[in-house]
C-alpha cells in the first residue's frame, strides 16, 4: 500500500491505539476488530521513534515535528526529517496513526 | 548542558511473547477495556486446569451487564497483591463477586465489581476454539470448583480432572 505523506500535514494516534510508558518503555497496543492482541501485536519504540512518536499529538505538523527534534538533540532537521517521514509512514500502514489536519 | 543522543535511524519493534509485568498487563488490559474493547493475553499458570490451561490463548471483554456471571471466568486485581487472576465467578452479589480458581483449594473471596477487569468469553488452545464451558456445562464446572472436586482429583492423579471434564463434555456435547 502507497501511503503519500505530506510534511505539511498534522497526524495524532488512532483512537484505536493504546500507549503507555512503562518503566521507561514505550508499549504500543493497536486494537484490531476490537482487540487489543497482548499475544501477538505488541509494539516498542526506540529512543528515536519515541522521541518522534510523543511529538505526534495532533497539534504538530511534521515539518515542525523535524524542527523540534533537530532543536532538542541538536542535530540537522535533514538528518531527522527522514526518521520522522519513515516513522510516520509506517504507523500508517499499520493503522497506528491517523491524519488530524493538513496546513 | 549536554543535549541529548539521538539514534540515526527509528525503529518499531513487533514483540511476540512479549514480557509484561503484571502492573503493566493490568494498566493495559484496563486501558483497552474501558473503551469497551478486548484484550487477548496468553494464560500462566494452571489454577483453572482442567477448563483453561496454561498458553491457553483467552479473550477478556468488559462486563457487558449479564444478569449473572455465575460460572464464567472472570479476570481481576486481587486486592490485597495487586496481581492479575482469571478464575470463576462461584457466588454473586449486587457490587462483588465470589471467586474461587477450579483447581485451588481456597477461594479468592469477595471481589469487588471496581477489581473485576472483564469476562472471558473466548479460549483458544493449539490454534482451536474451546467452546467447553459456556453453556449449561459451566453449572456442572461451578459445581465441582465449589466442591474442590477438580483440585482433590488433580492431587490424585494429574490427568484424573482432564477425564472429568471429558465426562462432563459427553454430558452436554453429543
Amino acid at each position: 500500500m502507497d501511503i503519500k505523506i505530506n510534511p505539511g500535514s498534522i497526524y495524532k494516534p488512532s483512537e484505536d491505539v493504546v500507549a503507555r510508558d512503562i518503566q521507561g518503555e514505550l508499549i504500543i497496543v493497536p486494537i484490531t476488530s476490537g482487540i487489543g492482541d497482548l499475544e501477538d501485536e505488541i509494539f516498542t519504540l526506540n529512543e528515536t521513534g519515541r522521541a518522534i512518536w510523543e511529538k505526534l499529538d495532533g497539534k504538530n505538523s511534521l515539518k515542525e515535528i523535524t524542527g523540534l527534534i533537530a532543536q532538542d538533540f541538536d542535530a540537522a532537521p535533514q538528518e531527522i526529517e527522514t526518521d520522522v517521514l519513515g516513522l510516520t509512514e509506517e504507523l500508517l500502514k499499520r493503522g497506528m496513526l491517523v491524519e488530524a489536519a493538513r496546513t | 548542558m549536554k543535549q541529548p543522543e539521538l539514534d540515526s535511524e527509528f525503529s518499531i519493534i513487533r514483540e511476540q511473547g512479549f514480557s509484561l509485568s503484571n502492573k503493566a498487563l493490568v494498566q493495559i488490559i484496563q486501558e483497552v477495556l474501558s473503551r469497551g474493547r478486548s484484550v487477548r493475553l496468553e494464560v500462566k499458570g494452571w489454577s483453572m486446569f482442567p477448563c483453561i490451561r496454561g498458553k491457553d490463548i483467552l479473550t477478556v471483554s468488559p462486563l457487558d451487564g449479564h444478569a449473572s456471571y455465575i460460572g464464567l471466568p472472570v479476570a481481576f486485581t486481587n486486592p490485597s497483591s495487586s496481581n492479575l487472576v482469571i478464575h470463576r465467578v462461584i457466588g454473586q452479589r449486587q457490587d462483588a463477586f465470589i471467586i474461587k480458581g477450579d483447581c485451588v483449594s481456597g477461594a479468592d473471596g469477595v471481589i469487588r465489581i471496581k477489581n473485576i477487569l472483564g469476562v472471558v468469553t473466548k479460549v483458544e488452545r493449539n490454534n482451536r476454539l474451546v467452546r467447553f464451558g459456556w453453556g449449561k456445562e459451566r453449572w456442572v464446572i461451578t459445581f465441582f470448583n465449589k466442591t474442590n472436586l477438580f483440585f482433590i482429583t488433580s492431587r490424585i492423579g494429574g490427568r484424573l480432572p482432564i477425564f472429568i471434564r471429558k465426562f462432563i463434555k459427553k454430558l452436554f456435547f453429543k
